[in-house]
């Protein structure tokens, strides 16, 4: 007989344990559930004000709470802000207090009764048995009653909010129960919902500095490209009147030149023709890093638009006695993209190559389409380019090291630059192949339907 | 108020099936006064007393824990209720 009551009580007593652990399995799914929610929650808010309100809702429905709010520390100020609640939908007239005074709803970081101050200084969770202490003086001593009696708050809890040594802002939660009696799993998920709940604050607010600073940033940038571009604007108008009296002095002298006078005009007419090219290289760019560069896309002939360029640069090949060949299909290549852009870049290369080819090279452009991509290139007999220097010929203002650049006609080192942004606007490459002392070769490579198309 | 017997009866019903699957249910219906047909619940006679035996009936065989668990199933719901209408196992 009493080996049948041992056996019932073990029995009662294994029965009991398994009710336990499975009951601390429901608590961790619970837990599980609300920790995903916030997750879930805080990978879509970026927006402060709108990640605490739908914390401090999923906090208080989820766990049964009466309710809950959140004040945080505004940066540069001495107090505590209101920043969200949430309380049962049966308490309308809570609502209606916090969501009528919220904007001036605020606790000075000096008031050391408050709940919600000592908390966020202390760095530790603390409880209270008069919820008056959280809401004074956040609310008027008569408001701060009416809710904790609408509500039958008789307790509360706050936890600081916080991430590593940053400390945010404080989260009260109000019972209609002893805190004492607050189970052993509602404990622990508030310690892991207030270390979440700083996470969260922490990553928005980084977010929301990030994206101040970066339109800080995009302000500077947007005052440079007007700078640069209003400078460069402001130069042209008098480098023209300069530009076009040089010439005058050289062409339209009424009394022939002295050999001096003249080599010194014509150094100056060259220079002001430098720093021209260099005036509108520059209005480039800053339309390029600006994205106020508008392509004008049209269908036209690649295969025309190359023979134009080759016709336009032979008197330069042939005053430099270099042989110049252009290699064009026998159909003609319809191209959707920006004729005129796309012109400036086969010049841009094609002049490069007739700056740096010496006497009797030679220099030839070759239009070909393979597939699904054109190819232009134009290769020349010049010094060639060494490996080192190959990856910063496309760089803004690029010196290279070897003889490509030891001639006595430089470039602004923005062509090569404006010449692949151009390519890449269209959705095309450019490659270059070249030795030291055997020549390069450039290719522009075009998808045939190029993204322009697609749009 | 019979209405708030078979409410409070089925939410702790509910929350103890969350823990002990569908057991909860048959010990449910083994509490005189209470009559269970597919997952509804009607309750007959004194239904303070019921909801009483309901949680006796649970705490029987789970012991302490499982009186907490019936607590916090009812404790936004008997917010209105006046504490003489509820058993002396449901109050702290």
């Amino acid at each position: 007989m009493i080996m049948a009551d041992q056996s019932t009580s073990q029995l009662q007593n294994v029965t009991q344990e398994l009710y336990k652990k499975n009951l601390e399995l429901v608590n961790a799914n619970k837990e599980m559930t609300l920790l995903q929610r916030l997750y879930e929650s805080m990978a879509v808010k970026l927006n402060l004000e709108e990640l605490t309100q739908e914390f401090i809702e999923i906090i208080v429905k989820q766990l049964n709470f009466p309710g809950g709010l959140v004040t945080i520390r505004q940066p540069g100020k001495q107090s505590l802000q209101y920043l969200a609640s949430d309380f049962e939908k049966k308490n309308q007239d809570i609502h209606k207090i916090f969501h009528s005074k919220q904007a001036d709803m605020h606790v000075s970081l000096h008031h050391d009764t408050n709940l919600l101050v000592k908390a966020f200084h202390q760095q530790k969770e603390l409880t209270t048995e008069d919820p008056l202490k959280v809401l004074v003086p956040l609310l008027s001593p008569e408001n701060a009653k009416i809710i904790a009696e609408k509500g039958e708050f008789t307790s509360a809890i706050t936890y600081p909010l916080s991430f590593g040594t940053h400390q945010i802002a404080a989260l009260s939660i109000f019972f209609r129960r002893n805190v004492s009696e607050l189970s052993h799993f509602e404990r622990e998920v508030l310690n892991r919902v207030a270390t979440v709940f700083g996470v969260a604050l922490d990553r928005v607010m980084i977010y929301q500095d990030l994206k101040s600073a970066n339109k800080k940033l995009k302000m500077l940038d947007k005052l440079k490209d007007e700078f640069v571009s209003i400078a460069s604007h402001e130069l042209r108008t008098p480098l023209t009147a300069v530009k076009g009296y040089l010439w005058l002095a050289l062409n339209k002298s009424p009394t022939p030149l002295a050999k001096e006078v003249e080599t010194n005009l014509k150094i100056a007419h060259d220079s002001t023709e430098r720093l021209s090219r260099m005036v509108e290289d520059m209005l480039t760019i800053s339309r390029i890093e600006g994205n106020r560069l508008k392509l004008e896309v049209e269908e036209f002939d690649l295969s025309e638009l190359t023979k134009q360029v080759y016709d336009e640069l032979s008197i330069r090949a042939s005053t430099k006695h270099i042989d110049f060949t252009v290699n064009l299909p026998p159909t003609p290549i319809h191209y959707k993209g920006d004729k005129e852009k796309i012109r400036e870049c086969i010049i841009n290369i094609t002049g490069n190559a007739l700056k740096f080819t010496p006497e009797q090279g030679k220099i030839s452009i070759t239009l070909a389409q393979v597939r699904e991509s054109i190819t232009i290139k134009i290769a020349d007999t010049g010094p060639g380019i060494s490996a080192e220097d190959k990856h910063k010929l496309f760089q803004k203002f690029s010196k290279l090291d070897s003889s490509y650049q030891k001639v006595k006609e430089s470039g602004t080192g923005l062509g090569l630059y404006i010449t692949k942004q151009i390519i890449d606007m269209h959705g095309g490459s450019i490659t270059v192949d070249s030795q030291l002392g055997e020549g390069t070769t450039f290719g522009i490579v075009l998808p045939l339907k190029s993204k322009l198309e697609a749009q | 108020m019979p209405d708030i017997y078979v409410s409070l009866a089925s939410k702790i019903i509910k929350d103890q099936e969350a823990v002990i699957g569908p057991l909860a249910w048959s010990e449910a219906g083994k509490v005189k006064g209470i009559k269970v047909i597919d997952h509804t619940v009607e309750i007959s006679g004194d239904g303070k007393q019921t909801l009483g035996k309901l949680v006796s009936q649970y705490e029987g065989l789970f012991g302490r824990a499982s009186v907490e668990v019936c607590r916090d199933a009812i404790r936004k719901l008997i917010v209105d209720v006046d504490p003489k209408e509820l058993p002396d196992i449901l109050l702290q």
